[in-house]
C-alpha cells in the first residue's frame, strides 16, 4: 500500500509541531523519518496512525483519505518505543490480542500465533510474560503483535533506542528481512542517522516539522543539500567560506585559497563540507590538492581507523585515516591536511544547525 | 586514598548503636503493649487460661458482635473499591471535565477527622436530620447503613490514592497498542486497564478492609445499637472497667486484620505490574463520548455530595438548633455546654505538634537505619515499625494503659502516653515514605560524601537531610493531622484536666449539642487545612505533599 501525507499541519497549543509536511511512501518501501528531538517525526508517525489528528492536510491509503478512520480501524501494524506489551498476558495472548478482537476462530487464531513466533524467533517463549523476557525479546513480540493481523502498513516508533548496542544491530537486519519477505509498507522513526542510513530504502531528514531532505542513504550522506543536513547525517567538517571565483571554483576561507566544485554564478558566503575520510594526511605532491596546515591534537582509536583532532586556523578537524597509517602521527606537532576538490560539497549558508 | 580502616569501625559501632536505640522504643512502644494485651487475654488466677476466649465464643451476644464487623467491614470495602475505581479511572485515564475538583474531593476526607463524616450525615438523615426530618420520614441512618455510608466517605483516600497512582503511572501506549490492534474502548477498559489494576485492587480491598474492621469514630456515633469490637472493647475498658475481655476482644479484632495486613504485603506486594519503561508516555487517549458523559455525571455527583457533606460542618455550626430553628448564630461557638470551652482543641494542638516533630525525626532516623545501614536484624526493624498498620486504635489504647500505668515507665496522666501513641500508631506510613524518599536517592552521593571524608553523621546531616526535607514536612503533616484528628487510641489515654478536641466532637453529639460539636469541628477542619497551607507556603508548593493512609 502506498501511505501519501499532503501538507500535512499538526499543533500543540502554541507550538507547530508538523509544518506543511508531504511525503510519498511507496509500496513496500522503508521510509525513515530521521532528525533531532521535537522535529515532528513521532508525531507525523501518530497521525499515519491515527493517534493524532491533522490540523491540515490530508493522509491517504492508497487513494483513499483516512484523515477521519479512527485508528482501530486502519489496520495499521505499530510498535511503540517502550513496546507497551500487555503486562498481564504472555506472549502468545499480546500477539493474538489483535486476532482475538477481530474474532478470529480458534484453530486460525493459533496457526497465525505459531507463524508469527516461527517469523520471530520466539519458539519456546509463547507462555512467558513480559516481565519475564529480555529487551530483544520484547522488542520481537511487540513486532509479532503488530504483524499478527496482516496490517497493510508497519509503523515503527524508534523501536530499537531502548536495546544494547550489539542487540541493535542485529535486530535491525532482522526487522529489514522481515519487512522486505513481507513486502509491508513501513516507517521507521529514530533519531539514530546511522541507524536510519542502515536500514532504510529512502530517509526522510526532519527540522521543525519540515521535511529538509529526502533521498536514498548514499544520496543523503555524499550529496547533503543543506547544512544542517551534512551536519546531522554522518560528521563533516563545516567550513564557512566566501566564494572569490565562481568561475575558477575558488573560495576563502580564513585567508586560504580553496578549490571547490562551485556552481557557475555562486557568489557571497557559501558552506563548504568535506567528510573526514575524504581527507588525507602527508606531503603527498599531486597538484590538484587543496592544503591545510594544521597541529595534531587528539587521536582516538576506532579499530579500523583512527579519528584524528586537527587544529587548523584554531578550528578543529575531524580526520579518518587508516590505523597502520597513524602509527607516525604525534600529538602536538604539525601536519599537512589535503583533499580533493570534487570531495568537497558546497552548500547555501543556511540557519545554524540544531546540534 | 582508600579511608583507613578506624573508619569503618566507628561507623559499625555508631549505626549499631542507633539501630539498638530505634529497636528498644519500637519493642517499648510497639510491642510491649501488644504483648500486654495478649497476656493479659490468656491470664488466670492460676496460670494461662483460655477461658476468656470461651466466654466470648459462648456468648451469643459478643460473637454477634464480631459477625457485625465483618458484615459491615465486607459491605463497606466492596463499595468503596469500586466508587474510588470508578473516580480514579475517570480522573487519571479519561478526559472528563472538572477531574482537579473530583480528585480533590475524593482526598479531602485525608485531612478532616474521620466522623466528621458521621455528623454530617447525621445532620442530614438523623432523627432531627435535614432530609428525614424535612420530608416527615419515620427513619433514620444510624445502624448498618449508617456505618457504612460513614465509611465510605472516610475511607475512600487510600483506596483512591492507590489505584489512581496505578492507573495513572500506566504507559498510555499501551492503551494504544490496544486501540492500534483494533480494541474498542470497552474491550481496551476491560482487557488491558483494569486487568493491570488488579493487585491494586485487592491491595485497595484489604487496606480499607482494615480500617472498616478497626473503625472506631463512626460506629459510635453512626452506629446506633450496632456494636462492632471495636465500641464494644471502649465500654468495655470505660464503662465497666473489664480489661481481661477488652483484651480478649483486641485480640480477636487482630487477628483479621493482621491476616489481611500480611496478605497485602506477602501476596498482593509482589504481583504489581510495572508499565513505566523507557519511552512511557502518559498522555491520555480521548474518552468516546458514550463513556465520556456517564462517567462525568457519577464523579461530579460524588464530588459535589462530598462537597456538601463537608460544608454541613461549618454550616451546622451556624445554625441555632438543627431541625427547629434554623436562625443562624455563632452561639455553638462559646462552647457554653462544656466546662472545659475551646480548650480541647488547644490540646489537640500541642499534641499534634510534638507528635509531628517527634514522629517525624524518628520516623526519618529509622528509615535511615533501615534503608541505608541495613544493621543485622534490620527486618526486624522494619516489621515492628510496619506492624502497627494492622492495630486497631483500640488495640493501641488499652495496650499503652495496660503497659504505661506502672512504673518504670509511667505515663498514664502524661501528654506523653498521647504523643508516643499517636508516633507509633501512625508510625508505619510515615516510616515508609522516607524509605520511598531514600530509595530515590542515589547511595552514590552519600559514597561520595563519604569518600571525601565525611564521616556518617556528617554524610546524614549534610547531605542526606537536604534531600528529604520535603519528605520530612510531608512526614510532619501527616503527624500532625493524626495528632489533630485522631480519636480510637487517644480517647482511652486522655485525663482530667487534658482533653482532645477530636474526643470533645464525640461528647458533645453524645450530650446532644450537634451544633457545638459542629463548631469545633469547623475549628479542627480549619486548623488543619490552614497548618498545611501554611507549611507549603513556607516550604513552597508542592514539597509538602499529604501521605496517604
Amino acid at each position: 500500500m502506498r501511505i501519501s501525507l499532503r501538507g500535512l499541519t499538526k499543533r500543540f497549543g502554541a507550538a507547530l509541531a508538523v509544518d506543511g509536511l508531504s511525503l510519498d511512501v511507496r509500496p513496500g518501501e522503508l521510509v525513515s523519518l530521521v532528525g533531532g528531538s521535537g522535529c515532528g517525526k513521532t508525531t507525523t508517525l501518530r497521525m499515519i496512525a491515527g493517534f493524532e489528528r491533522p490540523d491540515a492536510g490530508q493522509i491517504l491509503f492508497d487513494d483513499r483519505v483516512v484523515n477521519g478512520v479512527p485508528p482501530r480501524r486502519r489496520n495499521v501494524g505499530i510498535v511503540f518505543q517502550s513496546y507497551a506489551l500487555f503486562p498481564t498476558m504472555t506472549v502468545a495472548d499480546n500477539i493474538a490480542f489483535g486476532l482475538r478482537v477481530a474474532h478470529w476462530p480458534e484453530p486460525k487464531l493459533r496457526a497465525r500465533v505459531a507463524e508469527m513466533v516461527a517469523l520471530t524467533h520466539l519458539g519456546g517463549l509463547e507462555g512467558r510474560y513480559a516481565n519475564q523476557l529480555s529487551g530483544g525479546q520484547q522488542q520481537r513480540v511487540a513486532l509479532a503483535r503488530a504483524l499478527a493481523r496482516r496490517p497493510e502498513v508497519l509503523l515503527l516508533d524508534e523501536p530499537l533506542s531502548a536495546l544494547d548496542a550489539k542487540i541493535r544491530l542485529r535486530l535491525r537486519g532482522e526487522l529489514r528481512r522481515i519487512q522486505q519477505d513481507l513486502g509491508i509498507t513501513a516507517v521507521y522513526v529514530t533519531h539514530d542517522q546511522e541507524e536510519a542510513l542502515s536500514i532504510a530504502d529512502r530517509i526522510a531528514v526532519m527540522r521543525a516539522g519540515r521535511i529538509e531532505q529526502i533521498g536514498g542513504p548514499e544520496e543523503i550522506y555524499a550529496r547533503p543539500q543543506t547544512e544542517f543536513v551534512a551536519d546531522f547525517v554522518g560528521i563533516s567538517n563545516l567550513l564557512a567560506c566566501r566564494v572569490v571565483s565562481a568561475a575558477n571554483g575558488v573560495v576563502d576561507w580564513e585567508g586560504e585559497r580553496l578549490r571547490v566544485p562551485l556552481a557557475p554564478g555562486a557568489d557571497g558566503a557559501v558552506i563548504v563540507s568535506i567528510r573526514p575520510e575524504k581527507l588525507s594526511v602527508g606531503t603527498d605532491a599531486a597538484a590538484d590538492r587543496n592544503r591545510l596546515q594544521g597541529v595534531l591534537e587528539v587521536v582516538t582509536f576506532l579499530g579500523p581507523f583512527v579519528r584524528l583532532e586537527v587544529t587548523v586556523h584554531g578550528r578543529p578537524f575531524w580526520v579518518d585515516v587508516p590505523t597502520e597509517r597513524a602509527t607516525a602521527l604525534e600529538r602536538r606537532k604539525p601536519l599537512t591536511l589535503a583533499f580533493v576538490p570534487a570531495d568537497c560539497v558546497v552548500l547555501p549558508e543556511g540557519a545554524p544547525a540544531v546540534p | 586514598m582508600a579511608p583507613p580502616p578506624w573508619c569503618y569501625c566507628t561507623n559499625v559501632t555508631s549505626s549499631t548503636r542507633t539501630a539498638g536505640g530505634v529497636l528498644v522504643l519500637l519493642v517499648t512502644f510497639v510491642l510491649w503493649p501488644v504483648l500486654k494485651v495478649l497476656w493479659l487475654s490468656v491470664a488466670g488466677a492460676a496460670g494461662l487460661t483460655l477461658a476468656n476466649y470461651e466466654a466470648f465464643f459462648s456468648s451469643s451476644r459478643l460473637a454477634r458482635i464480631l459477625v457485625n464487623s465483618l458484615a459491615v467491614a465486607t459491605v463497606s470495602t466492596a463499595l468503596t473499591v469500586l466508587i474510588a475505581l470508578v473516580l480514579a479511572y475517570a480522573v487519571t485515564r479519561t478526559t472528563i471535565p472538572g477531574k482537579r475538583f473530583v480528585s480533590l474531593m475524593a482526598l479531602l476526607p485525608l485531612i478532616s477527622p474521620p466522623f466528621l463524616v458521621s455528623l454530617a450525615f447525621i445532620l442530614l438523615f438523623g432523627r432531627n436530620g435535614l432530609v428525614t426530618h424535612g420530608l416527615g420520614l419515620d427513619w433514620s441512618i444510624y445502624g448498618f447503613t449508617g456505618i457504612v455510608v460513614a465509611q465510605i466517605f472516610t475511607f475512600l483516600p487510600p483506596a483512591y490514592i492507590l489505584l489512581a497512582n496505578v492507573l495513572g503511572n500506566m504507559d498510555a501506549a499501551l492503551e494504544e497498542a490496544a486501540e492500534n490492534l483494533g480494541a474498542g474502548p470497552l474491550t481496551t477498559l476491560r482487557r488491558v486497564t483494569l486487568s493491570l489494576a488488579r493487585p491494586g485492587l485487592a491491595s485497595a480491598a484489604l487496606i480499607v478492609f482494615i480500617l472498616c474492621m478497626t473503625d472506631f469514630g463512626n460506629p459510635i456515633l453512626i452506629g446506633g445499637r450496632y456494636n462492632v469490637p471495636a465500641t464494644e472493647i471502649y465500654s468495655q475498658v470505660i464503662g465497666m472497667n473489664d480489661f481481661a475481655s477488652a483484651s480478649t476482644m483486641s485480640v480477636i479484632l487482630i487477628v483479621p486484620c493482621l491476616l489481611a495486613y500480611v496478605l497485602n504485603t506477602y501476596w498482593v506486594g509482589s504481583r504489581s505490574y510495572v508499565t513505566v519503561t523507557a519511552g512511557a508516555r502518559a498522555a491520555v487517549r480521548p474518552t468516546p463520548p458514550a463513556l465520556r458523559w456517564p462517567l462525568t455525571v457519577v464523579a461530579a455527583g460524588f464530588a459535589l455530595f462530598t462537597a456538601v457533606i463537608y460544608a454541613l460542618i461549618p454550616l451546622g455550626s451556624l445554625v441555632r438548633l438543627w431541625g427547629s430553628d434554623w436562625s443562624l448564630s455563632l452561639k455553638h461557638y462559646t462552647f457554653a455546654s462544656t466546662a472545659e470551652g475551646p480548650w480541647p482543641i488547644w490540646n489537640s494542638v500541642k499534641l499534634a505538634v510534638l507528635a509531628g516533630l517527634i514522629g517525624t525525626v524518628l520516623a526519618l532516623l529509622t528509615a535511615y537505619v533501615i534503608e541505608r545501614k541495613r544493621p543485622p536484624g534490620a527486618r526486624v526493624l522494619e516489621s515492628l515499625g510496619l506492624l502497627p498498620a494492622a492495630l486497631p486504635g483500640t488495640v493501641i489504647g488499652v495496650g499503652y494503659i495496660l503497659a504505661f500505668n506502672v512504673p518504670p515507665l509511667l505515663l498514664t496522666g502524661t501528654v506523653w502516653i498521647l504523643v508516643t501513641s499517636v508516633v507509633f500508631w501512625k508510625f508505619p506510613v510515615a516510616v515508609l515514605a522516607a524509605i520511598n524518599a531514600l530509595k530515590q536517592i542515589d547511595p552514590a552521593v552519600e559514597e561520595a560524601a563519604v569518600s571525601l571524608g565525611a564521616g556518617s553523621v556528617r554524610t546524614f546531616v549534610r547531605v542526606v537531610l537536604p534531600l528529604l526535607t520535603g519528605t520530612a514536612f510531608s512526614i510532619f503533616v501527616y503527624f500532625f493531622i493524626n495528632g489533630m484528628v485522631t480519636v480510637s487510641a487517644v480517647i482511652f489515654l486522655i485525663f482530667p484536666g487534658f482533653n482532645l478536641g477530636s474526643v470533645a466532637i464525640l461528647n458533645q453529639v453524645e450530650n446532644g449539642y450537634p451544633g457545638v460539636a459542629c463548631a469545633l469541628g469547623t475549628l479542627i477542619l480549619v486548623i488543619v487545612i490552614g497548618a498545611v497551607l501554611l507549611l507549603r507556603a513556607l516550604v513552597g508548593g508542592d514539597r509538602v505533599a499529604i501521605l496517604k493512609v
